[in-house]
Formats: C-alpha cells, structure tokens, sequence
C-alpha cells in the first residue's frame, strides 16, 4: 500500500498530465460529433455574455453597410411585390405561410476551422429552439444546435458534420450537401444521380426534403463536377452565394407545422 | 508573491480576452491565426512546480474552448506543452542550469528565440492534430502547423522584447 502511494507521489506530474490530456481528449472526440449536448459551450452565460458585450461596440463600425445591405435586400423585396407573375407562379411562396422568420443578429462566427459555429443574439425567449433552420438575404447559415434562454449556437453549413438537403433549381433532383472543410466559400452536392441533367453555372436551392428549410431558398451555383464512376452519382463543387466570412444580420425560420410533421414520422418508424 | 498572483491573473484574462476577440479573427490569408495564449505558459516562472504549471495550462486551454466551441483541443495541446516545458528548457538552455536562478526574460537571445519557436510548434502541433482530429488532413494540419507557429512565435517574441524595459 506504502509503495503504491509511493508510487503515485513520485510520478503526481505525470499522472496529472495524463488525466488533463484524456479530459481534453473526451470532450474533443464530444465535440467531434453532432448530436451529443456537451457541457463545454459558447452558450454558456459568461461567454455569450462577453460575445455580446463586444458585439454592441463593434456593431456601430459597420452601420454604413449593413444600412446598405438592408436597403438592397428592401429593394428585392419590393421587386417580388411588384412583379405579381413571378409571386404567383413560384412555389416556394405557397409553402411561405407554413413558416415565419424573425430577424437576429450573429454575434460570433468562425469559418477557418473544420467544424464551424454561428452564434446569435436570440434563444429560446424569442421562440429559437434546436432544429430551426437559419439564412441569409442570399443563402442560408445553417441549423439551430442549442439554444439556451437568451442565444442559441448555429452548426454552419462549414461545419463537416452538416449535411442538407437541396437540389437543382430546374429539376427536382435532390442531392445532400456537405463542406469539405477546404474553402469557405465551396461546399460540395453529393449523392445527384447520373441521370441529372445540369450545367456549369445552375442554381442550387434547398429542396423539399426537408422539414427545416422551405424549398426553393438559393445557395449557391454550380462551379465543377465529375461523375464517380464507381458509385454512380455526380460530385458537385457548388459556389456559395452567402459569403460566410461577413455576417451580420440572420433571419431563423421557425416551421409552424414540423411537430405536426415530425409525430408523423415517429408513427411510421 | 501577491502581487506576482495578481499580475499573472491580469495576463490570464488580457491574453485570454484578446485571443478570442481579436486574434482569432484576423485570419491572414483565409485561415491563419497566431495563438498568443501560449506565451502565458511561456512566460510563467521557470521556477514554478510543475503540478501548477499544469493546472494552470489546463484552465487556460480550458477557457479558450469554451469561446471557440473546439471541445478540449486548446486544453489538450496546453496540458501537452506545460508537461513538456521543463525538457524544453533543459534542451534550449542546456544541461548547467538552475531552475531557481535563471530568467527567461534575461537569457540570451538564441536561447530565448530557440525556447519559444520550440515551445509554439509543439503547442499548434497537437492543437491542429486533436482539431482536424484524422489522418486524411495531415498536409493541412503541417501546413497549419508552421504558418501559424511563425506568426505565434514573432508575436511572442515581441512581447517578450516589450516587456523587458
């Protein structure tokens, strides 16, 4: 017993050395995958509370464009009303009624690691809860991954554990999409079947499969492909529309149905 | 000694706060990020008993991911150089030293230079293993590793170089 207390006083250094390293281990391989709630977060009341502090200082420097942002995205809008064609024959705006958005502001963002987090100013007392889908005048950001009473903490679409469903604009071929942790401004199309038929250059928005994200929402263009022989679907480099590394404002879309949807799911498994 | 707590407390918290407010979002050339954080286990007291130095590195790494959601890789890579510093020491200061005499602030210039280019390395080695955390993406994880450890290491140096006067 005497050499065995011994033992561990000799080597107290090394011992606690190991215990450290295999914490910090856990709670990597934690945050390694997606649907685990991790205890170690930004969500957390001090760090958000030190995000937001600086937030509403750094906010004022950029007041001048993000009032120029508005004002395009104010001019589309009223583009949308005008043109009453394009309001009628489009169905993504019959789905629209299904959803309401409300605006939030993104109060820290990252895009150069492997696995990317959004953070924003609304959380659950603002009606944000895990599961909404996120986006941006001309994209979309990602999928709500926790939200605690004040923030919530977005998975963004740079994030390698992200996948979303979306397809081509002209067709009603559906792929998932995925990062590839490469560029932050390329994601890639995976699983479109061989007998799509598309072009450099096309538009890919979300698509129907998905409770999140309305259809028809733009994410980006068609930038290279190539057809994997062996498996039989086409790789798509797609060029996001949004760029990630300039975020201010954010709009979270809260389905009003998906409980509905989702009790329907259960029953069928 | 109670003033040295508080003044080492006061590095904790500034090199903690700059990390995650500014220099983690300079990101040079679309991803390159200079790890300042480090010079806080670079420059406590050589003297310091290990156990403490570990401690220490562990809530500091600690702290980092909790602002950056990296889950314990800031934690891990500390933890692995504050085990390792006293071996680095005795490499960039050579065999004939008392920990209790000397400093880092008045070593020579090519121990100092040797000390904290060593220390860096090892650090944003493991940081960038344990974040890209597969074997696939070990180019990006070299790569990471030097362009970061370069510009780490010049801003260590520089503060190393300001706080002597």
């Amino acid at each position: 017993m005497q050499q065995i207390l011994k033992f561990f006083i000799q080597n107290k250094v090394g011992i606690l050395f190991l215990m450290f390293f295999t914490i910090s281990v856990g709670l990597t391989i934690q945050s390694h995958s997606y649907h685990n709630s991790r205890w170690i977060s930004s969500t957390s009341y001090i760090t958000s509370g030190i995000y937001d502090l600086k937030y509403d200082i750094t906010s004022y420097f950029n007041l001048k464009e993000e009032n120029e942002n508005l004002l395009n995205q104010n001019a589309y809008l009223q583009r949308l009303i005008l043109s009453k064609v394009d309001t009628t024959a489009s169905d993504s705006i019959n789905s629209i009624p299904n959803y309401t958005v409300i605006p939030a502001h993104i109060i820290s963002n990252s895009y150069n690691k492997k696995d990317n987090f959004v953070l924003l100013d609304k959380g659950k007392n603002d009606g944000v809860f895990e599961g909404y889908g996120v986006s941006i005048p001309n994209g979309i950001i990602g999928i709500v991954e926790k939200s605690n009473n004040s923030f919530s903490r977005i998975i963004s679409i740079l994030n390698t554990n992200l996948s979303i469903n979306a397809k081509l604009k002209n067709s009603d071929q559906f792929g998932s999409l995925q990062w590839d942790s490469k560029f932050y401004n390329e994601v890639l199309l995976n699983d479109l079947p061989r007998s799509a038929n598309f072009k450099i250059g096309d538009t890919v928005v979300t698509g129907s499969n998905s409770l999140i994200f309305p259809e028809g929402i733009p994410i980006g263009v068609i930038k290279a492909f190539n057809l994997n022989e062996n498996s039989g679907y086409f790789d798509i480099k797609v060029s996001l529309f949004a760029d990630m590394t300039n975020l201010n404002q954010a709009y979270v879309i809260i389905p009003k149905k998906i409980k509905e949807a989702q009790d329907l799911l259960k029953e069928d498994e | 000694m109670n003033e040295l707590k508080l003044k080492y407390l006061f590095q904790f918290v500034i090199l903690v706060l700059s990390q995650v407010l500014i220099l983690n979002h300079i990101n040079f050339q679309g991803y390159i990020n200079p790890y300042l954080y480090v010079a806080f286990i670079i420059f406590l007291p050589l003297r310091l008993k290990p156990t403490y130095v570990l401690i220490l590195s562990f809530i500091l790494g600690l702290s980092i991911d909790i602002f950056c959601d990296t889950g314990g890789v800031h934690a891990g890579a500390s933890v692995s150089v504050a085990y390792l510093r006293n071996f680095i020491v005795r490499m960039s200061f050579g065999i004939n030293y008392d920990l209790n005499t000397i400093k880092l602030q008045s070593a020579k210039l090519n121990t100092q230079l040797v000390f904290i280019l060593v220390m860096v390395l090892v650090h944003h080695l493991i940081m960038f293993s344990l974040s890209y955390f597969s074997i696939n993406y070990s180019i990006e994880i070299l790569k990471n590793t030097i362009y970061s450890g370069i510009f780490s290491s010049l801003l260590i140096f520089i503060v190393l170089f300001l706080s002597k006067k």
